[in-house]
């Protein structure tokens, strides 16, 4: 039986507990101090999140599936037939694939959660302001945020169209090779279909994309608007924050939907920020999620961080995910 | 963050499967030159590079903000990439300049390695934001202003800050820091943002009694004069030039009058020219140096054949030109520099493509001769008079012509290449008519 870790004041005898235990197992013992010492910043992954990452996930490979076999919108409810051979095969639980489903379910609750604490409506956002702007780069781009919030809705298998190129390819051609071994032979008509469905694929249908591009084009006077998650929206206050800092955008999306609101501080501050605006927007992403400790942490250290300690950090936090994602661990929590 | 300028034209370019720069509109061609790339070579714009192999490794269509570096800034690009015709086509539609911070401003890397050395950082108001090296002076305080470290005490201290205030770029010697003895060097640069106003100015100092300052130049002064030094320095203002001329020849800034548009192109044309012109002297130089020597590569003469009738084949085809290259089953090595016999076989052709008339035909040969390995190029061309056929080997000899481009250094280059490498390069006449030049190179026996 492991040392119970309880939410109350560590004593030192806690934390000698917990380095005997876990002696043996440097990682977890860092893991445990770190609950310890900061409580909000260390979760596991709720059954929610399990749950609404499984459902993606098997959306995404039916998506595929589906556009292989040229079959129709009926097999939507079936589990996907290569799909057994992916679980056995390790494949699903590849990181950069869990990540990007987790970082889907990130941006469904932040978005949620934008419009609730924010008291707004989507028509208030920039994306559908943007629609009439007069750079018909900027109004496209808005209409693909709008078209594929509303997609993803009606059809969510087409999540495969937010996934990155990279990973698409690789997950396409994974797919393929488990189609294959099930029929028993070499079907040439998947493989065509397959190269068929990657070349109609494009990069700037996917709502990241045209968010970024937005950025990239946003008209002077919008600029400001850019960090105001109420005004901007979630997808595009994403992409401003991965323009600015240099993060991917779902690495974006899972630091903002985490527990922690430390890291948010961190990216707030990289971004310039005035304390009080930064303490704005983690209220309305946290909401009641917030303790008094966090709150007064944020309050009388914000100042202090300077913008290059903020960035470097930063830069940290992407070597890290960089080296996990080329050097996964086995997830034992993953669907 | 002010948005990015939506292009009116888009910036195109186009990358081979290996990742050849096949052809790119001058903005980007002017980068790629800058990032070190050359006419032809590997496309050497890293961000763009990979984004042109992912297109071509995964056959899909992408669209990325992409940032590539300038001289002074950093530049956001919108850019979509699809495949079109077997390469990959880049398509730059969004273009935004990130000045960059504080002490970025300057190319720090000037200034490595010489003691003493200063950079002074002003910022809009012409107070000192950074300072690196040591002045010596207690004037040079961050937030002081430019007029109370560079006092105008005589000499050219005055020069130096009547242009810091005017923005004027300038560089002047014998300068001084406040109550500092030491004399420097000055070089001075405004900074700009993308809509031209100004955002700064950087001063750099080099200690002018510098003894590393002295040998370097002494030593460039007799080595590398022109390769290296006046050479860089020629090549960035010209591909300034060309850039601009482009861009004002191709209407990308607004429309102008088709008479302008000429000028424009003969501006960069005129330019071009100048530049061909200084890397050959630049090669000249080198070349002509004591104790110039080749690497003695084992290199395959059709595969260089290969290599150069893919290199030109665009330019040869504005011509209606084919250039015929062995084909792969031909192997003839030889014992010389890569780059050195890639550089005289993309001469000689360039010479037929430019020299022959259109619609013909610029064949490349291989044979092995003995110990000789030899790289025939022939062209459908009036070929040259018997008499000139030594003299066309000549330093800056046009047999007459003008105008078209050439320096007249070429072929005197490739000869002194050619011979440096144990080998030679000579003139004759096909029996059609057209020009034979004919490149023996030692051979390299495989294994």
């Amino acid at each position: 039986m492991e040392p119970a870790l309880e939410q109350r004041t560590p004593t030192d005898d806690d934390l000698l507990s917990a380095a005997a235990y876990y002696a043996c197992d440097v990682q977890a013992l860092c893991m445990d101090v770190s609950a310890m010492a900061f409580p909000s910043g260390h979760h596991a992954p709720t059954e929610e999140m399990l749950s609404a990452a499984a459902t993606k996930m098997r959306d995404l490979i039916s998506g595929i599936e589906r556009a292989i076999l040229k079959q129709d919108a009926k097999r939507e409810q079936m589990l996907p037939l290569c799909w057994d051979m992916l679980v056995k095969s390790g494949f699903l639980r590849e990181p950069a694939l869990i990540d990007f489903v987790l970082a889907q379910f990130a941006s469904e609750r932040l978005s949620n959660i934008i419009l609730a604490n924010g008291e707004t409506r989507l028509v208030d956002q920039l994306p559908a302001r943007l629609l009439s702007d007069s750079n018909v780069l900027v109004a496209e781009a808005a209409q693909t945020i709008l078209a594929s919030e509303t997609l993803l809705r009606r059809a969510p298998a087409l999540i495969y169209c937010e996934l990155a190129t990279e990973l698409l390819y690789q997950t396409t051609w994974r797919v393929v090779a488990a189609l294959q071994i099930l029929s028993g032979y070499k079907n040439e008509q998947h493989i065509e279909n397959a190269k068929l469905f990657l070349a109609n694929h494009d990069e700037a249908n996917a709502a990241s994309v045209a968010a970024r591009k937005i950025v990239h084009f946003m008209p002077a006077q919008f600029s400001s608007e850019l960090f105001e998650p109420r005004k901007s929206g979630s997808t595009i206050f994403a992409a401003a924050l991965s323009a600015r800092t240099g993060l991917d955008h779902n690495h974006v999306l899972r630091l903002l939907d985490g527990h922690s609101s430390a890291p948010i501080a961190i990216l707030m501050r990289r971004c310039e920020l005035t304390r009080e605006d930064a303490t704005g927007i983690i209220c309305l992403l946290k909401g009641f999620n917030l303790t008094p400790q966090e709150i007064n942490s944020i309050e009388r250290h914000y100042d202090l961080i300077t913008i290059e300690d903020a960035q470097t950090t930063i830069g940290d936090w992407a070597t890290g995910r960089v080296r996990h994602l080329a050097f996964p661990e086995i997830e034992n929590n993953t669907p | 963050m002010s948005g990015a300028i939506a292009l009116a034209q888009p910036i195109l370019v186009d990358v081979a499967a290996d990742g050849r720069l096949i052809r790119a509109d001058s903005p980007i061609l002017r980068l790629h030159f800058l990032a070190g790339g050359e006419q032809g070579g590997a496309f050497a714009i890293p961000s763009l590079a990979a984004m042109a192999a992912a297109t071509s490794k995964f056959q899909m269509r992408l669209a990325r903000a992409v940032k590539v570096a300038d001289e002074n800034e950093d530049i956001e690009l919108w850019v979509e990439s699809q495949l079109l015709n077997g390469l990959v086509r880049l398509t730059v539609i969004g273009w935004r300049s990130e000045q960059k911070m504080g002490e970025e401003f300057l190319r720090d890397d000037q200034l490595k390695g010489i003691d003493g050395a200063i950079e002074l950082i002003f910022n809009q108001q012409l107070l000192l934001v950074s300072v690196t090296g040591d002045g010596g002076s207690d004037d040079i305080k961050i937030g002081a202003e430019a007029a109370t470290i560079l006092q105008n005490d005589g000499d050219e201290n005055g020069a130096l800050l009547d242009a810091v205030e005017q923005h004027l770029s300038i560089q002047a010697t014998n300068v001084s820091l406040g109550s500092n003895a030491q004399r420097y060097s000055a070089l001075g640069i405004p900074k700009h943002d993308q809509q031209q106003m100004f955002v700064g100015y950087a001063v750099q100092l080099t200690p002018v009694n510098n003894s590393h300052v002295e040998n370097i130049v002494k030593t460039d002064q007799n080595d590398r004069l022109f390769g290296e030094q006046l050479g860089s320095a020629l090549r960035q203002p010209l591909g300034r030039i060309i850039a601009n001329a482009e861009t004002i020849g191709s209407k990308l800034r607004g429309p102008i009058r088709d008479s302008y548009a000429t000028y424009a192109k003969d501006i960069a044309d005129a330019a071009r020219h100048l530049v061909t012109l200084v890397d050959d002297l630049g090669d000249l130089e080198a070349i002509e140096r004591s104790g110039f020597s080749t690497a003695k590569d084992a290199v395959e003469l059709g595969d260089i054949a290969r290599r150069v009738a893919g290199l030109l084949a665009l330019k040869a085809a504005d011509h209606n030109i084919s250039i015929i290259a062995p084909d792969d089953k031909q192997f003839v090595p030889a014992a010389a520099e890569f780059r050195r016999v890639l550089q005289i076989v993309i001469n000689l052709v360039s010479n037929a493509v430019r020299y022959a008339p259109d619609g013909t035909r610029v064949s490349m040969d291989i044979t092995r001769a003995g110990e000789l390995s030899k790289l025939i190029v022939s062209d459908q061309g009036a070929g040259i008079l018997e008499d000139d056929r030594e003299r066309v080997f000549n330093k800056f000899e046009r047999l007459g012509r003008s105008g078209d481009g050439g320096s007249g250094l070429g072929l005197y280059i490739s000869r002194r290449l050619a011979r440096a490498m144990g080998g030679d390069l000579t003139a004759s006449q096909t029996k059609q008519g057209g020009a034979k030049f004919t490149l023996t190179l030692p051979t390299q026996d495989p294994g």
